[in-house]
C-alpha cells in the first residue's frame, strides 16, 4: 500500500498516492480533466495544452498532466479562467482543421468532436483560409489526412515505444508540422496501433475507409482468433457483416489494452470472404464431384459412413482431429465425439508442436503479458515474439524501455527484439535445446557453448543476470525446443533455486491462439499425433473426421495421405487442400459467428463472443459435432448450448474447475486456469538425452546473420490472410504505388497464383 | 559601426578591436588565460562558484537567471557525466553580440568555458551555434585548435590534473534551438523541441546528466569576474546585477554597434540621443525595442524625460525587459502595425510545432495580419488579435510563445493609431480577399 | 309552439342556410379537381425526397449517414463506399458516396429530420406525393428512385407553385 497524501481539489480535501499523477488523481475524484496528448503508459507530452489547472503557489497555469502530487497541494480545476484556457486550446485546434467531420471515418467517435462538445464555442471566429493538405495512403492499410492531426502525437510515441519502430514521424515545422513517415511510405510491420490511438481522422484503418460509421456498427467484445497472445478485441459488425477490428478500450487496461497486431485489426475479412462455404458438400462415390446439399442429407450421410467404418473395422479405426484455431467448446465436444461416440483413442489436434512435456513437468505459474511488462529479467530461448506473438514482443519491449528490465536472448536469428537485449547470445541454428541444457546444468556450459558457436563466458553471464534478479525472472521458450528439452526448461527454476524476492514465471510461446487450451483439454493427449495419424490413413486409420484443417507442414510429403481414407469428413470455412480431399465437408462458423473460449499462452480463458449471425449455412463446430454425434445415437447434452459445454469442461478437466462464462464476463480481469505445477522432477533422464543429441551437433554449421525484414512472419499468406487483398500487397514487398492519394489496391495488381511459403500457423 | 564601452573600461569587448584579436597569441598578451590560470592554481570548484554567485551575475541570454544560482543547482555527488554547453544559438533579432564576441575574441570564450568546466566537473563541453553562424565555427575550431596545442586545452590543462575538451556543433537554422531545452535535443541528434521542465537540465540534461547551458555573454564575463574577484564585477553594476552588458543597437540611430554598458546605465535617452549619437537623418525616435524583438516594445515618450534607467528593474520599471540586449531604435517612419506584422511572420516561422497555442496561434495571427493589411480589416480585428495573444501567453509549452506574444500586446497598446489605421481604411489591397476562405 | 311558428321557423332557417350557400357561389372555388386537374402544392410541403447532384452532375451525397441517424422512423438505409477515380469522373462529389441509398416510404414519416441533418445539402423534400403502389415492396425507393435527375424525367415531378420554393429545383451553389 502506498503512501497517501493529501491534496485539496476545488477545496475539497482527497486522499491520494504518493507520486500520483495529478491528471489521474483529479480524474479519480471525479473532476473530468480535457486532454489530447496524455497517455496512460506512453511518454510524457504536454504538447496539448488542454489540462490546464492553476496550482497555489505556481505561476501560470500548469498542465496537469506533468504535475505529481505533493502534499497539500491546492489545486484549481474548475475556474473562469481555466475554461477561458480551453475554449482557447480548442479554438486553436479547430483552426486549421478541417471541418470535413461528414466524410471522416472518426466521425462519432472523434476525441476532438467530444471536446468540442464540452469546450467549443459557437461561432467560429477563424475565418481565414485554412492550410492545407490531401489526403494520402501511408501504406495499403493505414490512410493519413494530415489536415485533421492535432499533433498529439500519440502515434509517433506508440510507434516508438510500443512497436520500437520510429515508422512514423513528426516532419515540417510549426503549424506546418505534419506526421508523416520517412520516404512516404510505411515499411513496417503494418499493427496499425497508431490508427487506434489516433484521437482525431488523421490516421484511419484503409480498409474499413469509408465503409460506415462507428454508430452503426454494433460491437461485441471478442478475443483475436490468429495467435497465441489472446488479444481482446472489439468486433465492429453491422447487419451481419463484420467491419472492422478495434482494440477493446480506449484507455490502456485489460489483457492488451489498445494494442492490436496487423492480424488481429486488418485480416477480419475472411470471415464475409465470397469464398467461404456456402451448404454442406457431399462426395457420394469416391472420385466424385463434391455437390451442395442439405445438412440433414450431409449429417445423415456422414453418420452412415463412419457407421459403416465403426461396423466394419471398430471405432478405433476412426481418427478424430481437432484444432487450435478452434475454441475450446468445439474442441471438446470433438474430444467427448471420439471418446463417448466412437470409442477411439486417435484423436489430436493439428497443431504445430506439443507443449505436453512442459506442462507436465510445470514448476513455476504461466507469466501473464502483464507480468511480462513489469519482469525483471526476461530470458527469451529461441522465438520470434514480434513476428509471431506480437503482443508479447510489445510487452517485453515496454518491460525493458520503460521498466528498466533486463532482456537475454537467445536465438539462431538476429531477431529485432536484441536491440532492446541487454544480452544476446547469438547460436547456431538448431542448437536451442543445447542453450537449455547448459543453462540447466553448467557444468556443461562449456562443451555447448563451443557446439552454440558463442564465448564460454556468455552463458555464464546470462545465468547470473538470472540469479542476481531481484523480481520477476520470465522464462519464454518458442518452437524450436524438443519435448526433453521443454521438461528442463519447466524445471529451469528448480535450477536456480531459491532466492527472496525473484519469483520465476513461464511463458511458451506456441503459435495459435488456442494451442494451451487443446492441450488443457487433453485433445493433444490421444494415441497419435497429427503425422502419426496421416501416416496411419488407409491402414490402422479407415475415416478421419477433421475440424480445421490439417497445416500445410502435416501435408508436406504426405499429399496421398488423405486419399486413401475410406472417408473423410470436413468441418472448414474454406476449402482447404484438407477439405478438397473430403467426402463430406460442413461448412464451419469463424470466431465471429459463434461462441465460447479461447486459452492464451497466459493461460487466460477469454470469451468469444458472437458478433454476427453464421454466415450462409455455416453452424458452429460444436453444433456439427453434436449433431453428428446425435445421428449416431448418442446425445451428447450439450443442449445446444456452448455454455452447457463449458460448464462440461469445467466439471470434465481439472484445470478449469469452477470456471463459468459469467466469470469470464470481466475482460479487464481476465481469469487464469490453475495448471497444476509439478513439484521438483528428477530430470536427469533428459539431460542425458539433451546431452546426446549436443554432441551429434554440428560445430561448424554457419550462423545466421541477417536480421529478418519486417513483416517476414506476419505478412505471410495463410489461409485466412490470403483472403484480404491488402495482404497480397505487404507480402509482395509492400510496393509503393505511383500514387499515394488513391489505395495502392486500385493501383497494384498482382499475380494472383503469387502465394508464398505457408505462414507458420497457417 | 561601433563597438567599444561607453561608462566603463571595457571588460568582455577589451580585445575585439585589437589587430589579429582572435589569435592566441594576441589574448595572451592581453591577460588571456591568467584567469584560468588563477583558478587551476588554488581555487577549488566552489570557490569558483563562489566567486560567480558574489559577482551577481546574471544570464545574459535573456531570462536574467542568476548564473551563479545556475551553477550551484548542479548535483554535486552525481555520478553521472556532467556537461557545459555554451548557447551560441543567437537567433533573437536585434541581437548580434555573441556574434562579435565569437568572430573577434574566441579565446575568451574557451577560457570561460574551460573555468566552467572546472567549476561544474565537466570533462566535455560542446559550443552549439545556430546554422547561419556555419563560418563562426571555423573561427572557434581554429581557436580550439591552438588552444590544445598550446595545452589549454585536452588532457591536462596547463599541466594540472584537469581535463577538458570543448567541442562546437552548429543547428540548422532553427530559433526555437536557442531555448536550452531545445538545444539540448538538437545537439543530441534529435527534433529541436524543447523539453519538459522540470527535471531541469542542471538536473537532467544533456543525454539525461546534469548540464549547465549558458550564453556565450555570460560564459565570457566569468574570465574578469575571476580576475577581478566577484565583488569587484558586481560594483561595476548594480546591487542585482552585476558588471557590464552588451547592448546591439541597430535601427535608425546614427552609429549602431555593440556597446558595453555597466548594468544601471543613466539613462536611455542619453545613450540613444548621445551615445548612439542620434536618430538617422534627424527624425524623431518613435519607439525602442530595448531586448530583442521579444519584450515589450517602448514607445517614445516612456523613454524620453524618464530617467530610464539600462538594467533589468529600470526596464522592467519602464514597462520593457533586458532580454538578450537587442536594442532596435525604430523612427517616425516606421509602421508599428507593419513592424509588428513582421516580427509575427518572424515567430509563425519559427514556431516549432510542439504545443498547440504557439502553434495554432502564430499561424492564425499572420492570417489575420495578412488580412487586415490587404484591406481586409474588421472593426474587432484588435480585439481578435489580442485574444489570440491572450490565448497564447503563458500557456505555451516554452517561451516562445509568450515572446510571440507579447509584442503584438504592447504594439496595439502603445500604438493603437497604427493598427486602427490599417484595420479601418482597407486602403491597399483586394478588399482582403486574400485572407478569405473559399468555400 | 304552434305548427304554423315552427313551419316559418324551419323555412327562415332554409333560407339562412341557403343564403350562406349562394354567398358562396359568386366567390373563387378553392377545390381541386385532382386528378382531373394538377395540384398546387406550398414551398414548405414535405414530398417524396429528391437526391440532389452537383453543376457536374455529380451526386452531392457523401454518405455520411446523418440522415439515417436522425431518421426517427429508422426509413433510410445507406451504404457507403469509396470512389477512387479522379475528382471529376466521380459518381460523387466526394472520395466518399453512397453506393446504396434507399428509403423505405413504408416507414417514412415525412418529417424532415434528415433534410435537417444533412450536411451537404444533398437530400430534400420534394413534391411528389403519388406514392401509392401496389406491393408493399415498391415503397422501398432506391437512389436510383430519388435521384433529381431521375425524377425529373417522371411524370410524377412536380415542384411547388411559388417563386419561394429553393429545393425543389437545382440551384446553382
Amino acid at each position: 500500500m502506498a503512501e497517501l497524501i493529501k491534496v485539496i481539489i476545488n477545496g475539497q480535501d482527497f486522499q491520494v498516492e504518493k507520486g500520483a499523477r495529478l491528471i489521474d488523481a483529479c480524474r479519480e475524484n471525479g473532476y473530468s480533466i480535457a486532454s489530447f496528448c496524455y497517455y496512460a503508459d506512453l511518454a510524457l507530452q504536454a504538447s496539448c495544452r488542454m489540462c490546464l489547472v492553476r496550482i497555489e503557489k505556481m505561476p501560470k497555469l500548469q498542465t496537469s498532466c506533468t504535475i505529481t502530487c505533493t502534499d497539500g497541494m491546492v489545486v484549481t480545476t474548475e475556474s473562469e479562467e481555466i475554461e477561458k484556457a480551453r475554449r482557447g486550446m480548442v479554438e486553436f485546434l479547430l483552426a486549421n482543421h478541417p471541418l470535413d467531420c461528414p466524410v471522416c471515418d472518426r466521425g462519432g467517435e472523434c476525441e476532438l468532436q467530444e471536446m468540442v462538445f464540452d469546450w467549443g464555442d459557437l461561432e467560429e471566429r477563424f475565418t481565414e483560409r485554412k492550410n492545407y493538405a490531401p489526403e494520402k495512403f501511408l501504406s495499403p492499410v493505414v490512410a493519413n489526412d494530415s489536415q485533421r492531426c492535432i499533433l498529439c502525437k500519440r502515434c509517433t510515441r506508440v510507434c516508438d515505444e510500443w512497436m520500437g519502430e520510429d515508422a512514423i514521424e513528426a516532419g515540417g515545422r510549426g503549424a506546418h508540422t505534419v506526421i508523416g513517415t520517412y520516404g512516404g511510405w510505411l515499411n513496417c510491420s503494418q499493427c496499425g496501433n497508431c490508427i487506434e490511438v489516433c484521437p482525431t481522422g488523421t490516421l484511419l484503418d484503409a480498409t474499413y475507409r469509408h465503409q460506415t460509421r462507428p454508430w452503426e456498427l454494433s460491437r461485441t467484445t471478442s478475443t483475436c482468433s490468429f495467435c497465441s497472445d489472446g488479444c481482446q478485441l472489439s468486433v465492429g459488425s453491422r447487419r451481419g457483416e463484420v467491419m472492422r477490428v478495434v482494440a477493446r478500450d480506449r484507455y490502456v487496461n485489460g489483457h492488451n489494452g489498445e494494442f492490436l497486431c496487423i492480424k488481429g485489426r486488418f485480416a477480419h475479412p475472411f470471415v464475409n470472404h465470397e469464398e467461404r462455404l456456402r451448404t454442406p458438400l457431399v462426395r457420394y462415390k469416391k472420385g466424385g464431384r463434391l455437390v451442395p446439399t442439405t445438412w440433414e442429407e450431409a449429417v445423415r450421410f456422414a453418420a452412415q459412413k463412419l457407421q459403416e467404418v465403426k461396423d466394419a473395422h471398430g471405432g478405433s479405426a476412426i481418427g478424430v482431429v481437432g484444432s487450435p484455431r478452434l475454441t475450446n467448446e468445439s474442441n471438446w465436444a470433438l474430444l467427448r465425439f471420439a471418446r463417448d461416440v466412437l470409442g477411439t483413442d486417435k484423436y489430436t489436434a493439428s497443431e504445430a508442436f506439443s507443449l505436453a512435456p512442459f506442462f507436465e513437468n510445470l514448476s513455476a505459474p504461466l507469466a501473464t503479458h502483464k507480468d511480462i511488462r513489469h519482469a525483471k529479467t526476461i530470458v527469451l530461448i529461441g522465438g520470434e515474439p514480434e513476428e509471431l506473438q506480437p503482443l508479447t514482443g510489445k510487452q517485453v519491449r515496454q518491460a525493458v524501455r520503460n521498466g528498466g528490465a533486463k532482456l537475454v536472448i537467445f536465438n539462431s536469428v538476429p531477431i529485432r527484439l536484441k536491440e532492446q537485449a541487454a544480452q544476446f547470445v547469438h547460436i547456431r541454428p538448431g542448437s536451442e535445446d543445447a542453450v537449455v541444457l547448459a543453462l540447466a546444468s553448467p557444468g556443461d556450459a562449456e562443451v555447448a557453448a563451443s557446439k552454440l558457436g558463442v564465448e564460454a563466458d556468455e552463458i555464464g553471464k546470462a545465468s547470473q543476470i538470472i540469479s542476481e534478479t531481484a523480481g520477476d525472472v520470465v522464462l519464454m521458450f518458442g518452437g524450436e525446443l524438443s519435448a526433453e528439452a521443454q521438461s528442463v526448461v519447466a524445471q529451469l527454476p528448480a535450477a536456480f533455486g531459491e532466492k527472496e524476492g525473484r519469483r520465476f514465471l513461464l511463458h511458451p510461446l506456441p503459435l495459435f491462439n488456442n494451442s494451451v487450451g487443446v492441450h488443457d483439454l487433453g485433445l493433444m493427449n490421444g494415441a497419435l499425433n497429427p503425422l502419426e495419424i496421416l501416416d496411419a490413413a488407409g491402414s490402422e486409420v479407415r475415416a478421419l473426421y477433421v475440424a480445421g484443417g490439417f497445416l500445410p507442414a502435416h501435408l508436406e510429403g504426405r499429399e496421398g495421405a488423405l486419399s486413401r481414407l475410406d472417408f473423410l469428413a470436413v468441418q472448414e470455412l474454406f476449402l482447404t487442400e484438407t477439405a478438397e480431399a473430403a467426402d463430406v465437408i460442413f461448412p464451419a462458423a469463424s470466431f465471429a459467428e459463434t461462441d465460447g473460449t479461447f486459452t492464451n499462452s497466459d493461460g487466460l480463458v477469454q470469451r468469444v463472443r458472437q458478433s454476427i449471425p453464421p454466415v450462409h449455412q455455416s453452424k458452429p463446430d460444436w453444433a456439427i459435432t453434436s449433431q453428428l454425434a446425435s445421428a449416431l445415437g448418442t446425445d451428447l447434452g450439450f443442449q445446444m448450448s456452448s455454455s452447457n459445454i463449458f460448464l462440461d469442461i469445467a466439471h470434465g478437466v481439472p484445470a478449469y474447475e469452477g470456471l463459468r462464462y459469467p466469470l469470464l464476463k470481466d475482460e479487464s480481469k481476465p481469469v487464469q486456469v490453475k495448471h497444476a505445477l509439478a513439484g521438483r522432477r528428477d530430470v536427469t533422464a533428459q539431460l542425458a538425452e539433451l546431452r546426446r543429441a549436443l554432441e551429434s551437433l554440428d560445430e561448424n554449421a554457419e550462423k545466421i546473420t541477417e536480421t529478418p525484414p519486417v513483416g517476414h512472419e506476419l505478412f505471410k499468406l495463410g489461409v485466412l490472410t490470403s483472403k484480404v487483398p491488402q495482404f497480397h500487397l505487404l507480402a509482395a514487398g509492400n510496393p509503393e504505388p505511383e500514387s499515394v492519394l488513391v489505395s495502392p489496391l486500385y493501383q497494384i495488381t498482382l499475380d494472383p497464383g503469387l502465394r508464398r511459403e505457408a505462414a507458420a500457423g497457417d | 559601426m561601433f563597438i567599444g564601452a561607453i561608462g566603463c573600461e571595457p571588460l568582455q569587448l577589451r580585445r575585439v578591436s585589437l589587430e589579429r584579436s582572435r589569435t592566441l597569441d594576441v589574448y595572451r598578451r592581453n591577460g588571456g588565460y591568467e584567469a584560468l590560470r588563477k583558478v587551476l592554481d588554488g581555487m577549488s570548484p566552489d570557490d569558483v562558484i563562489g566567486e560567480v554567485k558574489k559577482s551577481a551575475l546574471r544570464g545574459r541570454g535573456g531570462a536574467g537567471f542568476p548564473t551563479g544560482m545556475k551553477w550551484s543547482f548542479v548535483p554535486k555527488d552525481s555520478p553521472k557525466a556532467r556537461y557545459v554547453v555554451c548557447n551560441a544559438d543567437e537567433s533573437e533579432p536585434g541581437t548580434f553580440k555573441d556574434r562579435y564576441l565569437m568572430e573577434r575574441d574566441p579565446h575568451l570564450l574557451i577560457e570561460g568555458m574551460l573555468i566552467a568546466g572546472y567549476a561544474l566537473g565537466a570533462r566535455v563541453n560542446y559550443i552549439y551555434t545556430r546554422g547561419e553562424y556555419r563560418y563562426l565555427i571555423e573561427i572557434m575550431d581554429e581557436a580550439l585548435e591552438e588552444a590544445r596545442t598550446a595545452g589549454l586545452l585536452g588532457d591536462r590543462v596547463l599541466g594540472t590534473d584537469f581535463n577538458c575538451e570543448i567541442y562546437t556543433h552548429t543547428g540548422a537554422g532553427a530559433y526555437i534551438c536557442g531555448e536550452e531545452t531545445a538545444l539540448l535535443n538538437s545537439l543530441e541528434g534529435l527534433r529541436g523541441h524543447p523539453r519538459m521542465k522540470p527535471p531541469f537540465p542542471a538536473v537532467a540534461g544533456l543525454y539525461g546528466c546534469p548540464t549547465v547551458v549558458n550564453n556565450v555573454e555570460t560564459l565570457t564575463a566569468v574570465p574578469d569576474i575571476i580576475k577581478m574577484g566577484g565583488d569587484a564585477y558586481k560594483a561595476l553594476g548594480t546591487e542585482k546585477s552585476g558588471g557590464t552588458k552588451l547592448w546591439s543597437v541597430s535601427g535608425h540611430v546614427a552609429r549602431p554597434g555593440v556597446y558595453e554598458l555597466p548594468m544601471g546605465y543613466d539613462d536611455m535617452e542619453k545613450f540613444i540621443m548621445e551615445d548612439c549619437q542620434g536618430i538617422t537623418n534627424g527624425r524623431q525616435l518613435k519607439a525602442v525595442i530595448p531586448g530583442g524583438s521579444s519584450v515589450y516594445i517602448m514607445p517614445a515618450e516612456d523613454i524620453i524625460g524618464r530617467d530610464v534607467r539600462m538594467d533589468y528593474e529600470g526596464l522592467v520599471a519602464a514597462g520593457s525587459m533586458v532580454g538578450s540586449g537587442g536594442f532596435i531604435v525604430l523612427d517616425d517612419t516606421v509602421d508599428v502595425f507593419e513592424s509588428t506584422k513582421n516580427l509575427t511572420e518572424f515567430y509563425k516561422h519559427e514556431s516549432c510545432g510542439w504545443c498547440t497555442p504557439c502553434r495554432e496561434g502564430t499561424d492564425w495571427l499572420v492570417k489575420v495580419f495578412k488580412r487586415i493589411e490587404s484591406g481586409g480589416g474588421r472593426p474587432d480585428d484588435a480585439q481578435l488579435l489580442l485574444d489570440i495573444v491572450d490565448n497564447i501567453e503563458g500557456k505555451s509549452f516554452c517561451p516562445l510563445g509568450d515572446a510571440a506574444a507579447w509584442p503584438i500586446q504592447s504594439a496595439i497598446k502603445k500604438f493603437p493609431e497604427d493598427f486602427r489605421r490599417h484595420i479601418s481604411n482597407g486602403a491597399s489591397g483586394d478588399g482582403g480577399k486574400e485572407g478569405l476562405p473559399t468555400a | 309552439m304552434s305548427i304554423i311558428t315552427e313551419v316559418i321557423e324551419n323555412t327562415r332557417a332554409i333560407i339562412k342556410g341557403m343564403m350562406t350557400t349562394v354567398s358562396y357561389i359568386p366567390r373563387e372555388k378553392w377545390t381541386v379537381q385532382y386528378p382531373d386537374e394538377p395540384v398546387t402544392l406550398q414551398p414548405r410541403f414535405r414530398g417524396q425526397h429528391l437526391l440532389h447532384v452537383d453543376e457536374l452532375g455529380r451526386e452531392k451525397c457523401v454518405a455520411c449517414y446523418l440522415c439515417a441517424a436522425a431518421c426517427p422512423s429508422d426509413c433510410i438505409y445507406i451504404v457507403a463506399a469509396d470512389d477512387p477515380r479522379p475528382a471529376e469522373e466521380r459518381t460523387g462529389v466526394d472520395e466518399r458516396y453512397a453506393k446504396v441509398y434507399n428509403i423505405d416510404y413504408g416507414r417514412c414519416i415525412f418529417c424532415g429530420f434528415c433534410v435537417e441533418a444533412c450536411p451537404k445539402d444533398a437530400i430534400t423534400h420534394g413534391y411528389n406525393f403519388e406514392l401509392s403502389v401496389y406491393s408493399r415492396a415498391d415503397l422501398l425507393k432506391t437512389k436510383d428512385d430519388l435521384l433529381i435527375t431521375k425524377q425529373k424525367q417522371s411524370p410524377n415531378y412536380r415542384v411547388a407553385f411559388s417563386d419561394e420554393d429553393v429545393d425543389s429545383e437545382y440551384k446553382e451553389v
